[in-house]
């Protein structure tokens, strides 16, 4: 089936964008995302009092 | 009419050397802000029913023995310059445009309660007062903020801004108030509901604490009371720690506080800072309600903060960023505050987190300093992250120009999106659009070059 002119310019995009974003960086981002947002478990119980 | 007496005066000229709301630090620094955005009158609404209080009155304080009054005093403020006799007859006739005046000059409220604190002050109440202004010489002011609806006896008034109000030991200390404040834009934005602080405090507790009392509520919520409140209201919650050491080319001059804030302001969401006074076990939360920016650099951070004020100024630290705070007490000794973690209520449908998009944005701002370096961009190219929703993204493409835009303006996309922008002076060169009800950020929507 012929692609659509939307089609095609979204899997060019995709193709330049993966050129950047490699799986390498997006195995980083995973692993920047899960420091990021740990919270260790004694911090969610300290309360602020200020 | 209530709150008017017929004798009584209850317009005055604006002074600072004239406090009308008290001697507190916090009553110094609202005039002192009132002034800084212009005000020139200053009119008394006695006997005023504010529906924050009234829930906190006959929830907590008409149970108490000592007697509390259940009305309040507030406050009105105006740029303009005007007279009890000219406000009088006014009313008396219906005087259209002077309402109208009324409305052009008009700063908001302060609502003053009836409750005092250990020191005898009495506490500022809801406090809608109009930001400071969005131009300062070339830098921009960008502040979160809806449009607040005010009657003055009948007369229309209106004010954007965010609401803020002080602690109260007895209901909410500053996590309450912090969310309290922060419920506003999500209400307008996701439809939850606005609770009143003593409300908010019953809510977040049922998460418990290993601390001894609920109310009086001077022990404070913890960060978990916190996740549980804005999880109660059907909203996800993102956690952003300033401190990760990433494994990938990453120079000093990134910013994460910066980043983010720029990135959930730009779409309405409110923010919430908690901080670690240094060398002590205090801790403190505020909320984030906007920056100011030369052409995408952050120079200052506005925070309302229960024990300062609304839209207080946050500058960056010696090495140019967020991560600390100093601010001067009221006895002039200088405090220093660590950023500890941002905490970001989000729609559930927001799925695509700060955290993992953020990695991918840095890549983006690496290769555009790599071009810059190099002369392909001209210098002042800047790399910028923002959330954003299909509607405000496709009004702003209506105002630009590249090619196939009437076939990508009615392209469906997802209901909200991450822009990792490129831009020169704030003039948008390119913008690479990801799916923000993704997961991972491996999908590109549009990638949209500029004319």
């Amino acid at each position: 089936m012929a692609q659509t002119i939307q089609e095609r310019r979204l899997e060019r995009a995709q193709r330049e964008f993966n050129a950047i974003i490699t799986p390498e960086i997006l195995e980083e981002a995973e692993r920047f995302h899960k420091r990021m947002s740990y919270v260790p478990p004694e911090e969610m119980f300290k309360p602020f009092t200020m | 009419m209530p709150g008017i007496s017929p004798q009584k005066k209850f317009i005055f000229p604006f002074s600072p050397a004239d406090n009308r709301l008290g001697q507190s630090s916090i009553c110094t620094y609202l005039y002192e802000y009132l002034e800084a955005i212009g005000a020139k009158t200053c009119l008394h609404e006695s006997d005023y029913i504010d529906k924050d209080y009234l829930i906190d009155y006959s929830k907590f304080y008409s149970r108490s023995f000592e007697k509390f009054d259940k009305t309040t005093d507030r406050h009105h403020f105006f740029t303009s310059s005007f007279g009890q006799i000219k406000f009088k007859r006014a009313l008396e006739n219906e005087d259209k445009d002077f309402f109208k005046a009324l409305q052009e000059s008009y700063l908001g409220f302060i609502v003053l309660k009836p409750i005092k604190n250990i020191l005898g002050q009495r506490l500022i109440g809801k406090t809608v007062l109009a930001t400071y202004p969005e131009h300062h010489e070339i830098d921009i002011r960008c502040f979160l903020t809806n449009e607040h609806k005010v009657s003055l006896y009948g007369i229309p008034l209106k004010v954007k801004t965010l609401p803020f109000q002080q602690k109260d030991n007895a209901v909410g200390v500053c996590a309450t108030v912090t969310c309290w404040s922060a419920q506003f834009p999500l209400m307008h934005m996701f439809g939850t509901p606005i609770l009143s602080p003593v409300e908010v405090t019953e809510r977040a507790v049922m998460c418990p604490s290993e601390d001894s009392r609920n109310f009086p509520s001077d022990d404070g919520l913890t960060l978990s009371q916190l996740k549980y409140y804005f999880n109660s209201m059907n909203l996800e919650t993102e956690f952003i720690n300033p401190k990760p050491t990433v494994d990938s080319p990453q120079t000093p001059c990134d910013d994460i506080i910066a980043d983010a804030v720029r990135a959930y302001i730009e779409l309405g969401l409110p923010i919430i800072a908690t901080l670690n006074l240094k060398g002590t076990d205090d801790y403190h939360a505020v909320l984030i309600t906007g920056y100011r920016h030369t052409h995408g650099k952050v120079r200052e951070i506005y925070v309302h903060d229960d024990n300062i004020g609304p839209y207080h100024r946050i500058k960056p630290n010696r090495r140019g960023k967020f991560t600390s705070w100093k601010e001067s007490g009221s006895n002039g000794v200088e405090k220093e505050y660590e950023l500890q973690r941002l905490l970001i209520p989000v729609y559930p449908k927001i799925r695509l987190s700060f955290g993992k998009v953020y990695r991918a944005f840095l890549q983006f701002k690496r290769g555009t300093e790599i071009f810059v370096s190099s002369g392909t961009y001209p210098p002042d190219t800047q790399t910028e992250l923002f959330l954003t929703d299909i509607h405000r993204y496709r009004q702003f493409l209506l105002t630009k120009k590249f090619e196939e835009k009437k076939d990508i303006v009615r392209e469906p996309a997802a209901r909200f999106l991450w822009v990792i922008r490129i831009h020169n002076g704030g003039i948008p060169i390119r913008d690479y659009v990801l799916d923000g009800t993704a997961i991972y950020p491996n999908k590109i929507i549009w990638d949209i070059e500029f004319q």
